[in-house]
């Protein structure tokens, strides 16, 4: 069966720095705006570019991850014509062994590639936050014949020492990449996202798999590799909103610039033009009491909010009870806020029970991460 | 070896709701800003384990098929099964004969389909939790032909209109006449059947019934003329019967009250519905909502209060909804005022609409109120 593109996303990261909320799900399952999971980002973006084969590498935390993905189906990705499939690591003749870096990841699963038979493949993260197709970026890549070309997001040059950054001619031409230089000579932040011609990519993957010196990843290994040997390389510039959430403070900022000022120039930007397709809980309307107040807030259905809510994202099947008060913060799945409490610049955990009468704040720009689980099996 | 349950929602069965139903069936009407009201019914069937479900249509089609698509939204088993949207052809050509038993014998091709034991029939407008499993328990228990479930209430002279009143002799039903309201205390029927499969057949095929047009009028014949073995099972949860726009209205309400809201949205029994992938719902800065339902995809940046804000609604800053349902897709432009009002879908609102308390003015759909 011949493709003519096949994304693969990389989804197997822990995501160490979001705590708690990463202890029993991979980071591209971790809840986001209200209903989301943010792998349900770049496999809507799948969707909305007539993508119809998706693997999904994984590692982290597989299970909950696998079972979230199925077949596609929560994206339409389970049409005649779409395959979606998991990717997790396996034994093989040669052995058992853990994806060592990106391009390894990759690399393990030729085999499905080549069974796809792909001319391009294109390289997702499974953790960034954003809303496009894919169309302008592939139809640049064909156009320029390239042999590979590289998603990059505009970032202030004084913060441009924390990416890995292009340096592109006029033509956006790829001439260098620098991983997180100290003095930046362009302010072109790799996205992490690639679309490859797969004769390329392929040969370039078994020549990396080759070097026991290699890290085996697309930013420190392939691209370089693909750099030296003189390969055709060219930037697309992705305007629009875009963010990688890897710490509690950028989960909780990005939640926020769904609300408030930002929402108008936000929202639809992430919800509106292209629809983000996620799973169906079955959930109740969302019903907001009498002597409740609600405002500068997105919230799902399945919600109960019978206290005062300000400035806050609050997900499905989440009670906020009589008295209580939540102000610029992301509740998460299943939370229960029980009475009077009071919980302030704060991300709550699913599944948690804030008490009543207590308190979860942080003070000034800081932000609070509450996890405290209710055990149902003990 | 279980049983094979056939069941049917009957939207022959449906009660008018003013301009809400004149271009969809009660069952395709929007109810609670997330549901359909045939969403009550095909839930039950599912969460009874019923895999054979079938709709049967009356008219306005392309409501039903809108919503209910191929049923998938109701199947455990993609594919255990069968799910078929039953219309009566013949009916439509000559609508004089298009009654629901007609419907079902133009459909009795259903019979060769599925090697059916029992028949489970439910209208849409009469909501309920009803576990079928327990009523088709009953029905076997006791050897019944029909099993028709009632429910006794005490607010018979002014609900159930539409409905029978049920004599019982013990189990049996030895009278079935239509609830004429003259009292309050009654036995009223849940037009709810469980059939078993010779009685089915032979309603469908046997010449003695040609002449019955209807299931009620056939039911009531068969009771009256004791044929058959007819029990009454009574059901003691939930149950409300939306036959009017006051009662659509009242009993959309009654769902803020959290005692019949958890009676009814149970974790055991949840109501399958139609996904539409909507985002979650925005509320601006000067958002003042109370005592409302808002559905996902709603932008809120008005006052609302005990109403009920469908799916892709807006309300503006300084624009007020008081006591109302507002339909998908609604725009409640800047400053307005809406009192006591059923809003119809795609309707644009640049100017007050006030209703009565105990009569909601109807907005149709797509209008624009200047």
């Amino acid at each position: 069966m011949s493709q003519k593109i096949v994304a693969m996303i990389l989804a197997g990261g822990k995501g160490t720095r979001l705590e708690a909320l990463t202890k029993k799900v991979a980071k591209p399952a971790v809840s986001f705006g209200a209903k989301y999971r943010i792998i349900d980002f770049p496999l809507s973006n799948c969707a909305n570019s007539h993508i119809n084969t998706v693997g999904v590498l994984m590692q982290y935390e597989s299970v909950s991850l696998d079972e979230y993905i199925g077949n596609g189906e929560k994206w339409g990705l389970n049409g005649v014509r779409s395959l979606t499939t998991t990717l997790a690591p396996r034994q093989t003749e040669e052995g058992l062994s853990w994806y060592k870096g990106t391009a390894d990841a990759i690399y393990a699963n030729i085999d499905f590639l080549d069974q796809c038979d792909p001319q391009y493949v294109l390289i997702l993260s499974g953790d960034h936050i954003y809303s496009t197709s894919y169309d302008e970026m592939l139809k640049k890549h064909i156009d320029n014949k390239a042999e590979c070309t590289i998603a990059v997001y505009e970032v202030p040059i004084e913060e441009a020492s924390r990416f890995g950054i292009l340096v592109t001619d006029k033509k956006d031409n790829i001439v260098e990449f620098q991983e997180k230089p100290a003095h930046p000579t362009s302010n072109l932040a790799s996205m992490g996202i690639y679309i490859f011609s797969y004769r390329t990519l392929r040969k370039a993957l078994i020549k990396d798999a080759e070097d026991e010196n290699s890290s085996h990843d697309f930013g420190k290994n392939i691209i370089p590799m693909l750099l030296g040997e003189g390969k055709k390389l060219i930037a697309y510039r992705y305007r629009g909103y875009w963010k990688d959430v890897g710490t509690i403070k950028s989960l909780h900022e990005a939640n926020m610039d769904l609300i408030g000022d930002k929402a108008d120039l936000n929202f639809d930007y992430i919800m509106g033009g292209y629809k983000v397709y996620s799973a169906d809980l079955w959930s109740t309307p969302q019903y907001v009491g009498k002597g409740a107040s609600v405002s500068d807030s997105l919230i799902n259905q399945g919600a109960v909010i019978l206290g005062k809510v300000k400035k806050s994202v609050i997900s499905n099947d989440v009670v906020i009870e009589k008295g209580a008060v939540v102000e610029n913060s992301v509740v998460m799945p299943n939370v229960r806020i029980e009475k009077n409490a009071v919980v302030k610049n704060a991300v709550v955990a699913p599944d948690s029970i804030v008490f009543a009468d207590s308190s979860v704040v942080a003070e000034g720009d800081d932000v609070v991460l509450y996890a405290r689980k209710v055990k149902s099996h003990e | 070896m279980s049983n094979k349950i056939l069941g049917i929602l009957n939207l022959y069965d449906s009660p008018s709701l003013g301009g809400l139903t004149k271009n969809r069936t009660l069952g395709s009407t929007s109810f609670l800003g997330r549901f359909a009201l045939m969403d009550f019914a095909l839930s039950n069937f599912t969460n009874s384990d019923i895999d054979e479900i079938n709709v049967l249509v009356k008219d306005n089609f392309r409501s039903v098929a809108k919503h209910a698509g191929t049923l998938k939204s109701w199947v455990n088993n993609t594919k255990i099964g069968r799910q078929n949207i039953l219309i009566n052809e013949k009916g439509i050509r000559d609508p004089k004969y298009n009654s629901d038993l007609n419907a079902l014998r133009e459909n009795d091709w259903i019979l060769y389909e599925v090697d059916v034991d029992y028949v489970v029939i439910a209208p849409a407008h009469i909501l309920t939790s009803i576990d079928f499993r327990e009523v088709i328990d009953f029905h076997i228990k006791n050897e019944a032909d029909v099993t028709i479930v009632y429910k006794h209430i005490k607010d018979a002279d002014t609900t159930f209109l539409t409905s029978n009143v049920l004599t019982l002799d013990g189990n049996v039903i030895v009278d079935y006449v239509q609830n004429k309201g003259k009292s309050a205390d009654a036995n009223v029927s849940l037009r709810t059947y469980v059939v078993s499969k010779e009685a089915f057949i032979k309603w469908l095929r046997h010449r003695d019934y040609r002449d019955a047009t209807s299931l009620r009028m056939l039911l009531e014949t068969i009771i009256s003329e004791q044929e058959e073995k007819v029990l009454g099972y009574e059901y003691t949860g939930y149950a409300r019967c939306i036959d009017s726009l006051e009662h659509f209205v009242e009993y959309s309400f009654e769902f803020f009250d959290v005692k019949v809201a958890d009676e009814v949205f149970r974790s055991d029994w949840p109501i399958y519905t139609l996904s539409r992938n909507t985002p979650p719902t925005l509320y601006g800065p000067k958002a003042n909502v109370k005592n409302s339902f808002i559905a996902n995809g709603a932008k809120v940046n008005g006052k609302v209060d005990s109403s009920i804000i469908s799916r892709y609604v807006e309300v503006e800053e300084g624009a007020s909804v008081k006591n109302s349902v507002i339909l998908t897709e609604v725009v409640i432009k800047k400053g307005v005022k809406v009192e006591n009002a059923v809003i119809d879908k795609y309707a644009t609102i640049e100017n007050d609409v006030i209703g009565k308390e105990d009569e909601h003015i109807y907005i149709p759909q797509g209008k624009k109120v200047r």
